[in-house]
């Protein structure tokens, strides 16, 4: 059944408020709309530090459905521009590499990894044709932990102003010291929104999860909503409630927690006591995402703990995957408009909602403006 | 316009006799292909292992139909000989008999449009019989290329660990959904990848015949 797009205003209280309308799920115009106002107006983490570590590395890569290529440039400093020549629309680079300057694959205008047009064969009869006026688009970059980010518009605030040091100061989570052991990519079959509602809410885990639910309890769950990003927190079940040997934390520390960060619009981190891993989901389609999954580990983990952890967060990974595809075949249903939100467990799903409607409307951030109730 | 009749040359194609199910891949490429033989250019050091029917090795590129590369144990090396071969305007087979990983991520990293690759295979006999049927260009390919990566590289090497980790070699019915959507799911991914790399197709269903790990079967489509 084809649903019509339904944009209605949005309740800024998560007890008042019902849930974004299936519409904004299946519609391509919403999927396009968000592609242009939250993924083009937001950070997005692109490539890993690692991968343009020395002056003249690159990687091809993509944000917001544009292709983008990041470079690190002769004097050490990162760039990002997009990959695309200013000449008749040529790809600069594929893949990632290390190079001196990027060159046009379709004819061959040389740029420096400054911007700079170096080359450009052939064109010594085109009148008025003024070099300097061909540098390459440059789009702005930050990077944060292991991370670069990118942003495609030049009004965003930096990401340290807009979530970066509030993030930091509140969960005092900073990627730093960890290191990358395991990563793993996954394409699902719901539309975006359908797997960020599906994280950023422990609900679900009794039914869903039951190794995770012997882990942590819902009773001891808590949401805390910031301006772009909610964490979810929950204390570790001690290991006297249920079998001992199904569990993960057996000597959980009192007070140790689990906790789910979510910053919008497309980057979580799981917050382990002993492992962090980043997810960073990417809009292929209206109705498919990729998911790519990185953990971290401190460097005192032996092998098994790593492979034992690796093992359980895939299987909650896949139980993830299998409801949010189910819920995106539902949402067609012609049963199901909107639903209502757990005012007690659903605070981080209200929060990721309230900011897409936000985005999409180009309206303020209702977290910034309004007192939260 | 030419009044060339290109249908002529598609139905002499069409009216061939299809090879029996079954048939050896280079038996029935050669059989598509009128018996004509393929000329090979070795790049690497390949023993007898060209001694196949249909395929006759040469020592100059410029006479060869294709130019065989042999993925030995350095992913960036292969794909470098592989971006050599296409400067020169060659076409460029990869024969990898161990299946590295590796190799693809390899290829991903470099500027290899994939989809411009004449065959990529782990046996060699059927890498070459796909460089010397009709199959050569179009959705077909591609979809014979995205296969041949999806099945002997990516599950082979990776996901297929995985699925047999958590439900055996033998899958329960009970335990099939989840497998196959596991395996929809990882293999799908890679294939997104290979998509901005020449290989535009899609997923359209994953399954088990017996239900066994060793006998995965995919439909691409697109």
């Amino acid at each position: 059944m084809r649903k019509q797009w339904t944009n209605e205003p949005f309740n800024i209280a998560a007890a008042r408020a019902e849930t974004l309308d299936a519409s904004w799920y299946l519609d391509p115009q919403v999927y396009e709309l968000e592609l242009e106002r939250i993924f083009a107006r937001t950070w997005q983490a692109v490539a890993r530090v690692d991968e343009v570590a020395k002056p003249g590395d690159y990687v091809a890569t993509d944000a917001a459905g544009e292709p983008i290529v990041v470079a690190r440039d002769g004097s050490g400093r990162l760039r990002a521009y997009y990959n695309v020549c200013p000449h008749r629309a040529g790809a600069l680079a594929r893949g990632r590499g290390s190079r001196k300057s990027l060159q046009c694959l379709y004819h061959g205008w040389t740029f420096g990894l400054d911007g700079q047009l170096l080359r450009a064969p052939g064109m010594d009869g085109t009148e008025g044709f003024e070099p300097a006026c061909f540098r390459l688009h440059e789009i702005r970059l930050e990077t944060w932990g292991p991370y670069v980010f990118v942003n495609l518009d030049d009004d965003a605030p930096s990401l340290a102003a807009q979530w970066g040091d509030e993030f930091v100061r509140q969960t005092g989570v900073t990627l730093a010291g960890w290191r990358l052991v395991e990563r793993s990519e996954y394409l699902i079959h719901c539309n975006w929104k359908v797997y960020m509602d599906n994280y950023a809410e422990g609900y679900h885990v009794p039914f869903a999860h039951p190794g995770l639910n012997r882990e942590m309890s819902l009773d001891d769950l808590y949401v805390d909503v910031h301006p772009y990003f909610s964490t979810q927190r929950a204390v570790v079940r001690p290991s006297s409630q249920g079998n001992p040997n199904k569990r993960r934390y057996r000597n959980p520390q009192p007070g140790e927690q689990i906790r789910y960060h979510v910053i919008f619009p497309n980057f979580m981190i799981d917050d382990y006591p002993d492992n962090l891993s980043v997810n960073i989901l990417k809009p292929v389609s209206v109705d498919q995402c990729l998911l790519t999954f990185e953990w971290y580990f401190k460097t005192d983990h032996d092998q098994q703990t790593i492979e034992s952890m690796v093992k359980f967060a895939d299987e909650v990974q896949y139980e993830d995957i299998e409801i949010c595809e189910y819920v995106q075949q539902n949402l067609k249903s012609r049963s199901y408009q909107r639903g209502r939100f757990s005012a007690r467990y659903e605070p981080g799903v209200h929060h990721f909602q309230a900011l897409v409607h936000a985005y999409v409307n180009e309206l303020p951030n209702p977290f910034l403006t309004v007192e939260h109730p | 316009m030419t009044d060339l009749d290109i249908l002529t040359h598609l139905g002499e194609i069409a009216a061939r006799p299809r090879p029996q199910m079954g048939t050896p891949p280079l038996e029935a490429a050669l059989r598509l292909n009128n018996g004509s033989p393929l000329m090979v250019f070795p790049l690497d050091e390949v023993g007898d292992a060209l001694d196949l029917p249909g395929i006759v090795p040469v020592s100059d590129p410029d006479f060869a139909n294709v130019t065989l590369i042999v993925h030995g144990d350095d992913p960036a090396a292969t794909t470098a000989k592989v971006e050599t071969a296409f400067e020169f305007g060659q076409r460029a087979a990869i024969w990898d008999a161990a299946g590295d990983l590796g190799l693809i991520e390899g290829l991903l990293a470099s500027t290899v449009y994939i989809g411009n690759l004449a065959a990529i295979d782990t046996d060699l006999a059927r890498g070459l019989s796909v460089v010397l049927t009709p199959l050569r260009n179009g959705a077909a390919f591609r979809r014979c290329i995205a296969a041949s990566i999806l099945t002997q590289w990516v599950w082979e090497k990776s996901v297929r660990a995985e699925v047999e980790r958590l439900y055996g070699t033998q899958i329960a019915d009970k335990n099939m959904p989840r497998a196959l959507m596991q395996t929809r799911a990882r293999l799908g991914a890679w294939l997104e990848r290979l998509r901005r790399r020449g290989l535009r197709c899609a997923l359209e269903s994953v399954r088990f015949d017996s239900g066994r790990t060793d006998s995965l079967r995919l439909k691409l489509v697109g």
